[in-house]
Parts: structure tokens; C-alpha cells; sequence
């Protein structure tokens, strides 16, 4: 069904008067929809936009209109004085056009970021969690000790610490469920599903809007076939049907029975940036729950505190509980530790301070946007302090004068903020395609009541702030009667603080500078890091079976994936093709092995190991790694029964042979039978990307055709074209032997590109804020010396009389810049340089004092300043000597 | 006596006429397309409802709300009727300029009365 534009429709329903709403929307929107059944939608939508552009001034007329009558009718009420002013102070505003576009754009722009930006650091970082009382739920986990990464634990784990804990009202382990891919008349949807423990909802409190939620029943192997759905799914596919519970539900992989929708509100896991489709039970089998060879850590464990229970506490609990089983059993929890933190923090913890730093960036741009505009006030004052002085002697209280001025503030923030935040609405859209799309909560960012009321605050908090109340000093308004215009008293006392209020906002835009330009290095830095292999033309394809695989799904693999290779093989385009089991580059996991030379002890430090991968013989061909000493494997290699064989990177052949030469020696590598040769030493790669270190790196031949072992399993390709535009070709190749495959297509500037994008937003942001920072100081400086070269013009044309150069006035009025600004500089580069240390973590191996930045920070602004100072200087060369004389 | 707060601007003489040309389907889109069709004019529905709360307000129209309706998204109408004295003002209004045009052709060349043309000739 066809809609009115949103936005529009937003517009005309805030300004239309309340009892009127239904009806004005009412005839759009029915003769928006004959209009959109006659002409077309396009038309339609472009007519409803006209309609509602030329409606806005008529409503907001009429609704003023309507008021006056009210309170005309009542008589003399207690505000009818604040109408009045209001009224003023649009009729003056409306005055001084130029002035109040400029006003307007510089507020509008910085109330637009900030809220902006505040909207994403609220929806990601300060509010809590959908839960009741979600203070209490922590997450339970068990990183590796390695990385001290991994937000996630075992099986065996959940089982025994829910069994033995003390301190919690439940445990809840879930997971994510594979794919469901259902088929109707639209064609194929693979559904987000999540595997989740009957003690879940009740955990977290949740209820469901129709049905039931789990029961211990369901989690029983076999009779796990059921689901809740989410209610954007209900809504989706069911179309909101009260009667779809105890309906199946039909997937390729069989048939699922309805027993519940969960309502709106309801998210669960809570940090996705796409929200799931259905919830199905985690059913496990008894045997995952035995602590075998394999240490998958693959549940999400959360619990709800018990009331009056320190998280101390509960920390302490499971891990005597862990400790206890680590005796047991030392070998599993190998290079494991537990954690129990909050939820939120586990969540949000390691983007809060990011966030926090994002807000404290687009704080300096609501300032100097506020100092910008408290400037341009102040210019006006010149011409105001008149008319106050006037209304003062006719008897205008001193109270009365001062709300007049406030409610010329209040008027320029409130309509400042009013079209800030239709820039946030629409600048909260582009910054949610922009930020890294892992970003926990990205889906709940949105410009929403919370956000409005922040922003109405800060409307009021910026008319008071910008108001130049102290212009109305019983002393002041004496002398700007006398004054007459001339220059001296209380206008030079204005005109100093125009300076001051000018060096503060070159400050402030220095600091922005000098933020925008550490942030822009560190992004070109992290840029020229070598990651030891070529990024361009690089596609991968994830051939892993799904999370259920079985050991017949693997033995399946080389008769069903097998022909699928040969056929990408084949394909136009393609360069190099190779097969890699463990975590190939760039994606984060780590299948790490100890190395043990003869005669030797193993290096089985944490950061001996050495990451390890099985790949076919083209590996290297297609990452372009370069072979440095011996040779690479061939297809032989991987034959069965072909002599063991190993390729170290150099670190490793570093690290495990100092000094001496590793080519032919045997070494016996954790998790492999027998021996095998190193035949050669290839360049390193850094696996995890540009902010990755350099670790040791052993291969060995992959015999796929016969692949067991690491579920991981990626075919990586070179191509000779765009990597990208091959990659639905090499997909139905796959998918023409294997078609239950999911085999997601990634290419690997994809996956750079998600590596660096929170360096890259941050970035763009910072750049943004810095240009739009010299951009409004631009104006200050503009406005500034546009007034003291007015103030000025007698003197000027008396030095040009007296035979001046007009480019000595040029000179003289850069100077006077120049001067100006240098306060400014010097404020804004040593408070630059106190505040980098707090974006010293965000950098990339950055100096956050690096010299040039500053220099670079300060030379842009004096450019600007100047260039923003040359107009009103070449207007004061060109003064008339004789006009400018004769005008006195 | 009439006086000024009766008579009528030519928009709101649009306005009272695409009314009583419509009867008892008079609302909001129809008025709108009404003068849009007989004078090629487009109408923004906030001047509309400006005028016409105008006009209710002088008692020469009088409006009611109707049930919601599906094909407006749940919302209801607001429907206007002529009143006798708004019917009365129109007529005021033609009158007057009827008075107006007395004696011009359409072109605006004074029409010449008979014993004028005898005079001249």
C-alpha cells in the first residue's frame, strides 16, 4: 500500500493546530490516495510535498490567530506581555533577514550534529537495556586467555555452573539456531532464528503477547520442533493474526509449531543491530554436555542476580564453581578464563567511552555555534541598544527589557532547534548507514522523545546562554543614548567583547582542527600498514556446513562442495582458487597450535602458539604472500599418504629456530599425527588486520577431499576483475552441487572495510565537525571585521586622505585578524593539546601530540581567518575619503 | 447597512460558491478540487481551512464532523454548509460588482448611453 511521504506528513501534523489534525490530514491523505491510483505515486507524493510546503505558513498563521482570539477574549492574562514579546522579536528578526539566515544556519547546524549525535550515543551507550530491572542480569563467559577475547562459554559450563550456583535467581544459555529458510510465493527468506533455554524469558522478565513461552518440555531432543515469533515477523507474514498460535510453520528443514509471539518491545539478543525473527528452543543433546576433545565455547550464558547479591559476589561463586572443575579436567579449559560481568557492560562497555568521546566532539560544535551566535547578538545589541534605551525612558522596566532580548534568543533556538532536528532526523539515517554495522543497538538508534527532549533543553539552555543581558546595565542604556552612534564608551566596550567572544571561538575551532587532524593521520597510518598479503580482487565464500553439522554432513562435503570448486574454478575471471580450513584472514577466531622441535619442550606459551591453517596448493597464489625461502605446497602435498609436510611464516621460523636454518627439519604440531617437514618460510600476514600484530604461522597441506576435523572451511579466490561483481556467479557454482549450502559471499575489501569502519567514522565525523568549525568561525571572523571596519570607516578615510595605499588599509585590517585570531591560536592549540590525550586510545598508533597536526590545525584557521577578514578588508581600502569624512 | 466586515474577498467568494455548487458533499478535498476545475487555481489545504475557519466564523458557513472513514486512514471529515446569511453576503458581493460593472464593456471601454450618442452625433 502506497503512503504519503513520512516526513511531509510529520510536518504538517506539528504544524497544524491539534483540533484541525484530523481533518487536514485526513483530506490529504484520501485525495493523496485517488491521485496516487490516477497519476501515479511519484506525482502523487510530489503534489502531497507541494501541498504541505505552501500549508505550513497558513497553519502556523491560523494557529496564532486562534490564540490572539482566546486570550483576547479573556482579557488581560499574565502572559499576554510574553505573546507580545514574541511577536516582537519575530517582527525584528524578520527585520534583519541576513542576520537571522545566518543565526539560524550556524544554530541549526550545530543543534542538527549534536542531536544527531546524541541520538546515536543514547540508543547505543546510556539507555539500559529492554529488561525489567536489567541492572541485575550479568554474563557469564569465558574468554580465551590469549586474546582475553570471546564473549561466550560452553555447554558443560552452563550445565554445572546453573547446577551449583548460589548467588543467582536462574542461568540462561542461547545461541544462534542456523538458517530457516522458508519458501512462500515471494520467493526464498532465510529467517533470523535464535536458540534459546526455556529459563530465558522468565529471566529477563519477558512475557509473551499471545501463547507461551518455553517450557522444560520443549527442550528435549525431538520434541524441540516449536517457535515464538517476533512481532515484526508476526506482523510480516502473518499479518498480526491473533489465531497463528498452534499453527506450523513450514522450513525446508522441516515443520515448526507456533506456540507464541513475544510483543514489540521485546528483543532478545539485545546488542544486534538486525533484531531476530522467531526464537526456537535450545535443545542440547547429553552429550554436549560432556567435556570431550573438541571445546566449542558457542552459548551466550546470561543470569539474573539475586536482590542484594554484589556482582563481587556472584563473581566470586562461579569462579570457585569453575576452578573447582578446571581441576578435573585442566585440558579443557586450556588457554580459558571465566568472566562475569554486567550485561550492559559486556555489551556496551568497549564502545562507551567511544561514544562518550563522540559526544564531547560535537559539544565544541554546539559551542562554537553558540559563541557564533551570541557574537552576532551582540553586533546587534549595537543598533538595539537604542530602541532599549528609548522604551527604558518611556518607562519599559529593566525586567521587561531583558525578556525582550530573551525572547529574541528564545525565538532564533527554538526555530534553530526546529530545523536542527529535522537535519538530525535525516542526519540520524546517513549515520546509521555509515557506522560499522556490528555496531551493538545500531537498530535502536533513532531520533525519538528522549532525544527530542534533550534537544528542547538545549534550545532553552542556548537562548539563556547567548543572551547579551549585561548590554542592558541601567549605566549601559544611559550612554547609548548620549552615544549617538559615535564610537567609544559602551561600543568600545562591546567591540572588546566581540574580541573575546571571536579568540573563543577561534579556540574552539582550533581544538576541533586538531582533533579532525589526529583522527584523519591515524586513519592515513592505519591505511599504509602492510598486511602482508593483497586486500583487491579477493573474494571469499564460507563453505562451512551449518551449526548442526553432523559427521555425515562433512564426509558429504568433498562428493557435494568437490565438483562446486572445479565449477568456480572454471569460471571467467577467475584467477587463482584455494581452500582454507581454520579462520582465514581478516575474520576474527583463533585455531592456534603448539609447535615442538625435536628434542625440545613445546612452545606452549599463549603467545608461542602458532596460528594455524590447512590450505590446498593455490593459497598463497591468491592472497599474492610471498614465498621467501624452500617452496610452497603442491596438489601432491595434499594426497593421502604423501609425506607430512609444514610451511612456517617468518616469525615463527624466527621464534622457533633463532639463528639457524628451519628448511628440512621435523617438527610435531599439537593436534597432528606424526612429524612433518618444514619445506619452506612465506612472509607473514596479519591475520587479524592492520591492528593486528605479526604472530607465528604454520600451514599444512588440506586433503579436503577427505575433510574432517575444524568445521571452518573457506574457499578463498583471486580475481582478475572486480572480485565483487563475480561473486553471484561463484555462489550458483556452489550452489549447483551443494544447494542447502548457505555459503555467504564476502569480498575481502568487505571485510577490511568492516575492520577499520569505526577509524573510518570516526574519521569522517571529525573532519566534518573540523570543517564545519572553521566554517562557522569563518563567519565570526567575517562578521567581526566587518564591524570594527564600519567602526573605523572615519579613521580609515583619514589615513587615505592623508595618502594611505589601499594595500596598506588591507594590511592593517589583516592584521588586526591576525591579532585577533593569535589569542585564539594560542588558547586553542594548548587546550588541544591538553584534551588529545583523551582521544589518545581511539588513535592508531598515533603521537595524539604529533607537531605537524597542530601546525597544520592552526595554519588552516589563519587561512580561513584571513580569507574570511579580505572582504571587509578590501572594502575599507576602497573607502571614499571624502564620503567617508563628509558622513560624520 | 452592510458594512465592510461583510463583504467578501475574491477567494473567499471561491469558497462560498464551490460550497453551494456541491450541496451536501462539500469538505475539504472536494472544495479543493472544485476551484481547482472551474478556475485552474491549486489551493494548499492550510489556506483553505484559514479561510473557512474564517468564514464560520462570521456564521456564513457552518461545519460538522463526519465518522472516520477507511480510505482517509481512520480520520474523519469535516463537512461545510452554506448559511443564509453567507448566501446572502455572495449575493451582496455580485451585486456589487455587478454595480461595479455598470456601464464598462468587458473590454473596459464605457458603454455610451443612447442620448449621450445623440449629443455627439
Amino acid at each position: 500500500m502506497t503512503r504519503p511521504p513520512r516526513l511531509s506528513a510529520w510536518f504538517l501534523r506539528m504544524s497544524v493546530a491539534p483540533q484541525d489534525r484530523d481533518v487536514v490530514l485526513g483530506d490529504l491523505h484520501e485525495e493523496f490516495g485517488t491521485r496516487a491510483a490516477t497519476g501515479g505515486v511519484a506525482a502523487a507524493r510530489r503534489w502531497y510535498r507541494r501541498q504541505v510546503r505552501r500549508s505550513i505558513g497558513p497553519n502556523l498563521r491560523r494557529r496564532i490567530e486562534r490564540r490572539d482570539r482566546r486570550g483576547a477574549l479573556v482579557g488581560a492574562r499574565p502572559f499576554t506581555g510574553v505573546v507580545q514579546d514574541v511577536r516582537r522579536a519575530v517582527r525584528a528578526l524578520r527585520a534583519t533577514p541576513s542576520f537571522t539566515v545566518v543565526a539560524l544556519a550556524v544554530l541549526a547546524l550545530g543543534i542538527g550534529a549534536t542531536t544527531a549525535i546524541y541520538s546515536v550515543v543514547d540508543g547505543v551507550a546510556l539507555r539500559g537495556l529492554p529488561y525489567p530491572e536489567d541492572g541485575q542480569l550479568m554474563l557469564l563467559s569465558e574468554p580465551s586467555l590469549v586474546s582475553g577475547k570471546g564473549s561466550q562459554a560452553s555447554a558443560p559450563e552452563y550445565h554445572d555452573w546453573r547446577a551449583e550456583q548460589t548467588t543467582f535467581d536462574d542461568l540462561a544459555a542461547s545461541r544462534g539456531a542456523g538458517s530457516f529458510v522458508t519458501r512462500d510465493v515471494h520467493g526464498a527468506e532465510s529467517l533470523r532464528a535464535w536458540a534459546v533455554s526455556a529459563s530465558l524469558f522468565p529471566l529477563l522478565k519477558s512475557v509473551p503477547a499471545l501463547g507461551r513461552t518455553f517450557t522444560k518440555e520443549d527442550e528435549v531432543p525431538g520434541q524441540d520442533r516449536v517457535a515464538i515469533l517476533s512481532d515484526e515477523f508476526w506482523r510480516r507474514h502473518f499479518a498480526a493474526d491473533p489465531s497463528v498460535v498452534g499453527r506450523p510453520l513450514a522450513f525446508e528443514a522441516g515443520v515448526w509449531t507456533i506456540v507464541g509471539v513475544m510483543p514489540a518491545s521485546f528483543m532478545y539478543p539485545a546488542a544486534l543491530s538486525k533484531p531476530m525473527d522467531l526464537w526456537v528452543p535450545y535443545a542440547p543433546q547429553p552429550s554436549d554436555f560432556i567435556r570431550g576433545k573438541l571445546a566449542a565455547r558457542n552459548l551466550g550464558v546470561i543470569g539474573r542476580r539475586k536482590r542484594g547479591v554484589s556482582i563481587e559476589r556472584a563473581r566470586a561463586d562461579i569462579e570457585r564453581i569453575t576452578a573447582s572443575l578446571r581441576q578435573q579436567t585442566p585440558t579443557w579449559f586450556q588457554s580459558r578464563g571465566v568472566a562475569v560481568t554486567t550485561l550492559q557492560d559486556a555489551i556496551v562497555g568497549n564502545v562507551k567511552a567511544w561514544m562518550l568521546m563522540l559526544l564531547g566532539a560535537v559539544g565544541f560544535v554546539l559551542l562554537i555555534a553558540c559563541v557564533n551566535v551570541a557574537n552576532l547578538l551582540l553586533a546587534r545589541a549595537t543598533t538595539r541598544a537604542r530602541d532599549a534605551a528609548v522604551r527604558s525612558a518611556l518607562g519599559a522596566s529593566r525586567w521587561r527589557i531583558v525578556r525582550g532580548l530573551l525572547a529574541e534568543s528564545l525565538v532564533l533556538s527554538v526555530a534553530g532547534t526546529a530545523i536542527g532536528v529535522a537535519l538530525a532526523v535525516w542526519g540520524v539515517h546517513i549515520l546509521r548507514t555509515s557506522l560499522p554495522p556490528n555496531l551493538p543497538r545500531l537498530s535502536e538508534v533513532a531520533v525519538n522523545v528522549r532525544v527530542l527532549v534533550a534537544a528542547a533543553a538545549m534550545a532553552v539552555a542556548v537562548a539563556f546562554g547567548v543572551t547579551p543581558v549585561w548590554q542592558t546595565s541601567s549605566a549601559a542604556v544611559g550612554t547609548s543614548l548620549r552615544e549617538s552612534g559615535r564610537s567609544g564608551g559602551a561600543g568600545a566596550a562591546r567591540g572588546r567583547a566581540r574580541s573575546i567572544l571571536l579568540a573563543a571561538e577561534v579556540a574552539l575551532a582550533v581544538v576541533l582542527l586538531v582533533g579532525a587532524g589526529l583522527f584523519v593521520s591515524s586513519f592515513a597510518r592505519l591505511l599504509r600498514i602492510d598486511l602482508g598479503f593483497e586486500v583487491s580482487n579477493v573474494l571469499s565464500v564460507d563453505l562451512s556446513p551449518r551449526q548442526r553439522a553432523t559427521d555425515a554432513d562433512f564426509a558429504r562435503l568433498g562428493t557435494t562442495v568437490g565438483p562446486g570448486v572445479e565449477a568456480v574454478r572454471r569460471l571467467p575471471g577467475v584467477a587463482w582458487v584455494a581452500l582454507v580450513s581454520g579462520t582465514p584472514p581478516l575474520v576474527l577466531g583463533d585455531d592456534r597450535a603448539a609447535i615442538t622441535l625435536p628434542g625440545k619442550p613445546p612452545f606452549d606459551a599463549p603467545d608461542d602458539l602458532a596460528d594455524e591453517k590447512l590450505i590446498t596448493a593455490d593459497y598463497f597464489q591468491v592472497l599474492r604472500v610471498p614465498t621467501l625461502r624452500g617452496r610452497t605446497f603442491t596438489d601432491r602435498d595434499s594426497l593421502p599418504g604423501a609425506p607430512q609436510v609444514v610451511l612456517l611464516n617468518d616469525v615463527a621460523a624466527a621464534r622457533y629456530f633463532p639463528g639457524t636454518d628451519p628448511i628440512g627439519v621435523s617438527v610435531l604440531i599439537s593436534g597432528v599425527t606424526g612429524a612433518a617437514t618444514v619445506v619452506g618460510v612465506v612472509h607473514s600476514v596479519r591475520l587479524q588486520g592492520p591492528e593486528g600484530e605479526l604472530r607465528p604461522e604454520v600451514y599444512t597441506p588440506l586433503d579436503w577431499q577427505h575433510f574432517r576435523g575444524n568445521p571452518i572451511l573457506t574457499l578463498v579466490l583471486r580475481t582478475t576483475t572486480d572480485a565483487g561483481s563475480t561473486g553471484p556467479a561463484v555462489r550458483a557454482a556452489i550452489h549447483s552441487t551443494a544447494p542447502d549450502l548457505p555459503a555467504p559471499v564476502q569480498t575481502y575489501d568487505e571485510l577490511f572495510g568492516t575492520l577499520v569502519a569505526q577509524r573510518r567514522f570516526n574519521m569522517i565525523v571529525l573532519a566534518l565537525f573540523g570543517i564545519l568549525a572553521v566554517a562557522i568561525a569563518g563567519v565570526g571572523i567575517y562578521g567581526v571585521m566587518t564591524y570594527l571596519v564600519e567602526q573605523r570607516t572615519q579613521e580609515i578615510g583619514v589615513r587615505m586622505a592623508l595618502g594611505a595605499e589601499p594595500s596598506r588599509v588591507v594590511g592593517m585590517v589583516l592584521a588586526r585578524a591576525m591579532g585577533m585570531m593569535a589569542i585564539g591560536l594560542v588558547l586553542g592549540l594548548s587546550a588541544g593539546w591538553l584534551l588529545a590525550r583523551f582521544v589518545g586510545s581511539f588513535l592508531f598508533k598515533g603521537d595524539p601530540h604529533d607537531p605537524i597536526v597542530y601546525a597544520s590545525a592552526g595554519g588552516v584557521l589563519v587561512i580561513a581567518g584571513l580569507l574570511a577578514a579580505l572582504v571587509p578588508a578590501r572594502r575599507a581600502s576602497r573607502v571614499d575619503p571624502v564620503v567617508a569624512l563628509r558622513a560624520q | 447597512m452592510p458594512t465592510t466586515r461583510d463583504s467578501l474577498g475574491e477567494f473567499e467568494q471561491f469558497l462560498l460558491l464551490a460550497i453551494a455548487h456541491l450541496g451536501d458533499d462539500a469538505y475539504g478535498v472536494t472544495i479543493r478540487q472544485e476551484i481547482e476545475r472551474r478556475t485552474n487555481r491549486e489551493i494548499a489545504i492550510g489556506a483553505l481551512y484559514t479561510a473557512l475557519d474564517r468564514l464560520e466564523r462570521k456564521s456564513f458557513i457552518r461545519s460538522r464532523m463526519s465518522e472516520p472513514t477507511h480510505e482517509r486512514g481512520g480520520r474523519s471529515k469535516r463537512y461545510f454548509r452554506l448559511q443564509t446569511t453567507g448566501a446572502a453576503a455572495l449575493r451582496l458581493s455580485r451585486d456589487r460588482m455587478a454595480r461595479m460593472w455598470e456601464g464598462l464593456t468587458p473590454t473596459l471601454r464605457p458603454t455610451l448611453q443612447p442620448s449621450e450618442k445623440k449629443v455627439r452625433s
